[in-house]
């Protein structure tokens, strides 16, 4: 980031913490230039009007100021809050939990647009929809790809065979999928279904909106979840802690019945 | 050799832990009670001690208070029907101040904050729940702050609180007294006009 002292950037807020009596570290996943780390002054004085620009999962627009240590925060547009998103406590959840993934999969600097257009859209379709599992698991599976860990579905990642239409099985080390002869060797490698390797397949190759659309029965959704959640423990090595709470929300839901937490097969035109 | 004498660089180690206090800040306060009169020094040095021994937290309303009730929930001219629930301790003196509350409190000791691992267990949510259903509360004001954490909390004690058939009511948002509108943020200027008034 050579150049002049003062640049602007545009970014998503996926970390705060609260330093002294009035300031706050942000830290941004930005557009052109990654994940970086700032200081905002007075962000937590009642009337900043910083403040409500560096709250968790606004999109703005940042003027910064270079300093020795943490770059400054002077200035702050909001291009877009996620209000719908914020009213309901499942889709603010599952903000959280993608603003937390992105933060565990990504370094300090390092430029990724692909995956930021991704968050964008994942935020905007939770805002417009209120958020569901496939597009949670949609957006994990697009992750690892961003990040260079997409897994292997066509060919086995041990003999390098083409797969079949018959029960494989996937591992997170290895990186893929493993066919029927090769999978007694890995330790790690679970089963996977016909479908849920069409549906792997068919997420990697469409959009987001046209993925949200799928129809998934709570099994396939169970079996997708933990062949996904296995690879991206593998990859950033450490458990999500806003996962535990999406898992707690789900189950409180179907305790009290309440509609904050819809799971795939309550989803309107989902069987 | 060490420039600063022991006991001098163990007050600034303990003040330089104090929010807000840097090294440089800590310095200058320790040897400005170097030089204060020891009756003062004694008299910060106790209450100090009393600060944790002489406090704890009131059985009702989890505030931190220096008798069991604390003084608000002892208070029998306040409005049982009204409930508002506080993030901190130190949030219910600027409610108080206002003069237009004159119900009980309840302090959760925080908000959810999935990122950090803090969920419900770890505040005083379930002990809001019998002081609902007691029958005597109609309305909870939830007063967390206007954060996406603190709105996630009110959501969430919402979701709880309201199959008991009481009132659930948020703090309004909008404008600071003496704001500029020229200056105000979206987001600011877009609730106060979603939750403008009559006039």
């Amino acid at each position: 980031m050579a150049g002049p002292r003062d640049y602007q950037v545009e970014g998503l807020v996926i970390r705060l913490a609260d330093v002294g009596e009035r300031d706050r570290v942000v830290t941004l996943f930005t557009r052109d230039e990654g994940k970086l780390t700032f200081i905002a002054r007075g962000a937590r004085r009642p009337g900043s009007s910083l403040g409500p620009c560096v709250q968790m999962l606004t999109r703005g627009r940042f003027q910064c100021v270079k300093r020795r240590a943490l770059h400054l925060i002077t200035q702050a547009a909001v291009v877009d809050s996620y209000s719908s998103l914020r009213a309901n406590l499942w889709s603010t959840s599952c903000g959280l939990y993608l603003a937390e993934l992105v933060d565990a999969a990504t370094v300090e600097g390092s430029s990724n647009r692909t995956l930021y257009d991704l968050m964008v859209e994942a935020l905007e379709l939770a805002n417009l929809t209120g958020g569901n599992d496939v597009l949670l698991r949609f957006f994990e599976l697009r992750l690892l790809q961003c990040a260079g860990f997409c897994p292997s579905l066509r060919q086995c990642v041990s003999c390098g065979v083409e797969l079949r239409p018959v029960e494989n099985a996937l591992s997170a080390t290895l990186g893929g999928v493993l066919c029927p002869d090769c999978r007694r060797a890995c330790s790690d490698a679970r089963p996977l279904s016909v479908d849920a390797l069409k549906v792997l397949r068919f997420w990697l190759a469409n959009s987001l909106e046209t993925s949200c659309r799928a129809r998934l029965g709570p099994e396939l959704a169970t079996e997708l979840e933990e062949h996904v959640h296995r690879f991206i423990a593998c990859v950033i090595q450490r458990d999500l802690k806003s996962r535990a709470w999406l898992s707690r929300l789900r189950s409180e839901a179907l305790l009290t019945g309440s509609n904050e937490a819809p799971t795939i097969a309550q989803q309107p035109g989902i069987e | 050799m060490s420039i600063t004498a022991e006991p001098i660089a163990r007050v600034m180690l303990a003040l330089s832990k104090l929010p807000g206090i840097g090294p440089k800040s800590a310095q200058r306060l320790a040897y400005h009670l170097l030089d204060s009169p020891d009756m003062e020094i004694e008299e910060l040095a106790n209450s100090l001690l009393e600060l944790k021994g002489g406090l704890s937290l009131c059985s009702i309303c989890f505030n931190v208070a220096d008798r069991n009730p604390c003084s608000i929930c002892a208070d029998t001219h306040r409005d049982a029907a009204l409930l508002c629930v506080v993030e901190r301790p130190s949030d219910i003196p600027p409610v108080e101040r206002t003069g237009r509350f004159h119900g009980f409190y309840h302090v959760l000791h925080g908000s959810l904050n999935p990122a950090r691992g803090i969920g419900p267990d770890a505040l005083r949510i379930r002990e809001l729940l019998p002081r609902v259903r007691s029958g005597a509360v109609t309305e909870v004001i939830l007063a967390t702050n206007p954060t996406v954490e603190g709105e996630a909390t009110a959501m969430y004690i919402r979701q709880l609180v309201s199959p008991c058939g009481v009132r659930v009511t948020r703090l309004a948002r909008g404008l600071p007294f003496g704001a500029d509108i020229e200056y105000a943020d979206d987001i600011t200027l877009g609730q106060a006009i979603e939750s403008r008034q009559g006039f």
